[in-house]
């Protein structure tokens, strides 16, 4: 059981660094579609968690940006030079978000 | 050097991008713009598809009055009432009923009382609806917006990989292959397409990603319209009080809106002590897609409260929804959104259509695989395109052809629809590419030319009758079918054409070189 685990393990792990070319596009794909996700929910948590102002009023303005917020998601997960980039870039972004969107609802 | 190999590898991945991200979304895009297109007159083809309903102008008191009376008489203890007054161009009196779970519509003659009898339809509400859900709930709506994003990252990539296409289309450098169809009405909508995916996305991530209402309001959270809003409803007293009679209403209600500008009646609890009145004005007038509002108190007739102003960015957000809907301005500002939309079309099947021709040489040298799959994307090409412009005129079609009474009427003529496209999917196959073609689009045409007939065979609105009444709501539908047939026509009659020399020039090149077995077309000969 443990063997098999750590295989598959093992072959994720390759896959992931793998540099050719059908895995890097499966990638990028997933990093676009998952990625972006991530990257537009927790990039809108913050925004609306920093905005100082009635609550109506942030929700409202906040609908102007997730179209934006994806696409540009998915157009990096694509422009970036290697699948992995594209992956390290969008999770350090979604992941500083959270933090201020985390810092910003703890300070309200 | 890094940075010559990071730019060759960025150019390559926006290629990527919009060369498989536009051809596997491209079919779903036709389909979405093609429905949104013919959804900009969605009120025209509801109206074309219920020939009984035909009612001559009146005051909206006398229509109200005939509304009130059949609601008490059918409902009167109902959990609420609608009343949807005519309007310009929504020229039918529609009451609606809810009681429990059941909901009951019926349109009225607005000077008799009288129901209309008309066959169920879902109208072109089903095309509006199809357009941005694909009549599969949140997986449809989830799969449009993902469509929506990879339009908008299309257009950003295509420009990053083609950037002289400004240059041709200023410099009027438009050459005829598809190619240069493609990026020359590329460059046209661009602004259209812009506008309509990104007020489209806006609101569909309303529904899809409510990360902000979460966040702001947790689980207390009940939809925009709690939040944009002032609410006036109360609970029911489940003590009985006479309904105030909704015509006396009516002149509080239009100071309060507008004269002439009601659209929309709800009655909350109708014969209950805390029965509510809410009148709605129109948005026909108004970019701000959000109707402004007078309640009243159902049993004394009090003004509850009004409300006509909203907060900025409500303004905004209903502004995109509003520039999205294209109800703000009119017939010119509907059929300019029509015409882009179409020139969209265009747009996006040439995309689709270069996809096969600039590979076609390269397949057929290809192993069997890559032959099938190529095979495939071309029958999935006609599916995409003549298919559903098959299945939307088909689906008017539909619904003079089923008989009138039959049961789930609505339903059937939806069924209709996709039976259509499925036999269509299922000849696109079974034909040889260019035959399909040709095939398709001329059952296209022959259906669209055929709608006026059709019509005047089989009810009293046929055109001429339609244009001596005046009723140019149901003319347009016929004549706009018309136009677009003759429009089709033409498009099989130069394929065919082409088809023709291609055969000619396939003789003339194997009586030269009888020797070689395989023939290489020069790419600009080959059909399509």
């Amino acid at each position: 059981m443990n063997t098999v685990m750590f295989d598959a393990f093992k072959w994720l792990k390759e896959r992931l660094a793998d540099t050719d070319k059908t895995t890097q596009t499966i990638l990028r794909i997933l990093a676009a579609v998952f990625g972006g996700y991530a990257l537009t929910s927790s990039m809108l948590a913050a925004l609306v968690l920093l905005l100082p102002w009635a609550k109506a009023d942030a929700l409202f303005f906040s609908v102007l940006f997730p179209p934006l917020f994806y696409t540009g998601a998915l157009l990096w997960a694509f422009a970036a030079p290697t699948a992995q980039r594209a992956w390290r870039n969008l999770l350090v972004v979604t992941f500083s978000c959270g933090f201020l969107a985390l810092v910003a609802d703890w300070v309200r | 050097m890094n940075q010559s190999k990071e730019k060759r590898s960025f150019t390559r991945g926006m290629s990527e991008l919009h060369t498989w991200g536009g051809l596997v979304f491209g079919w779903l895009l036709f389909v979405i713009f093609l429905t949104g297109t013919l959804a900009v007159f969605e009120q025209e083809l509801t109206h074309w598809m219920q020939p009984n309903v035909r009612i001559s102008e009146v005051e909206p008191v006398q229509a109200l009055a005939s509304a009130e009376k059949k609601l008490r008489q059918l409902s009167p203890k109902a959990d609420t009432w609608m009343i949807a007054l005519p309007q310009q161009r929504h020229q039918d009196l529609e009451i609606t009923w809810i009681k429990g779970k059941k909901t009951v519509e019926n349109h009225l003659n607005p000077q008799s009382g009288a129901i209309i009898k008309t066959p169920e339809t879902e109208g072109g509400h089903f095309l509006a609806h199809f357009h941005f859900e694909l009549h599969s709930g949140k997986g449809g709506l989830w799969l449009v917006t993902l469509a929506s994003m990879v339009m908008l990252a299309a257009l950003v990539s295509g420009i990053a990989i083609r950037r002289q296409v400004f240059k041709d289309f200023f410099r009027l450098r438009w050459r005829k292959n598809w190619l240069n169809v493609h990026t020359m009405t590329g460059v046209f909508t661009l602004p259209f397409v812009l506008l309509i995916t990104y007020t489209g996305l806006t609101v569909t991530f309303l529904m899809l990603l409510p990360v902000a209402p979460q966040v702001l309001y947790g689980s207390s959270w009940k939809g925009p319209q709690s939040v944009a809003a002032k609410n006036f409803e109360r609970p029911r007293a489940n003590l009985p009080g006479e309904l105030v009679p909704l015509t006396s209403l009516l002149p509080l209600a239009e100071a309060e809106l507008g004269k002439g500008k009601i659209s929309f009646i709800r009655v909350r609890n109708p014969g209950d002590q805390q029965a509510v009145v809410t009148f709605f004005r129109t948005i026909d007038d108004t970019i701000v897609a959000i109707s402004n509002r007078a309640v009243f108190d159902g049993v004394t007739g009090e003004l509850l409260g009004s409300q006509t102003t909203w907060s900025k960015y409500v303004h905004v957000y209903r502004s995109l929804v509003g520039l999205h809907i294209a109800r703000f301005g009119g017939y010119p500002i509907s059929w300019l959104y029509f015409t882009a939309g179409l020139i969209s079309c265009v747009m996006i099947a040439a995309g689709l259509i270069f996809f096969t021709i600039k590979r076609r040489s390269r397949y057929a040298r290809n192993s069997q695989m890559a032959q099938w799959m190529y095979r495939a994307i071309e029958a999935l090409n006609i599916t995409a395109i003549t298919g559903i412009i098959i299945a939307c005129i088909a689906y008017l079609w539909a619904n003079r052809l089923l008989p009138f009474d039959i049961k789930e009427r609505a339903d059937a003529e939806i069924t209709a629809f996709f039976s259509i496209w499925l036999i269509m999917l299922l000849h696109s196959f079974l034909r040889s590419p260019l035959r399909a073609w040709i095939e398709q689009l001329r059952i296209a045409a022959v259906l669209c030319i055929g709608l006026p007939v059709l019509n005047a065979l089989t009810t009293n609105v046929g055109l001429l009758p339609a244009i001596a009444r005046n009723d140019w709501m149901t003319a347009s539908v016929d004549l706009t079918a018309a136009s677009l047939g003759i429009i089709l026509a033409i498009t099989a009659w130069r394929i065919s054409l082409k088809e023709k020399n291609n055969e000619k020039l396939l003789e003339q090149q194997s009586s030269l070189s009888s020797s070689s077995s395989s023939v290489n077309l020069p790419i600009e000969r080959i059909p399509l």
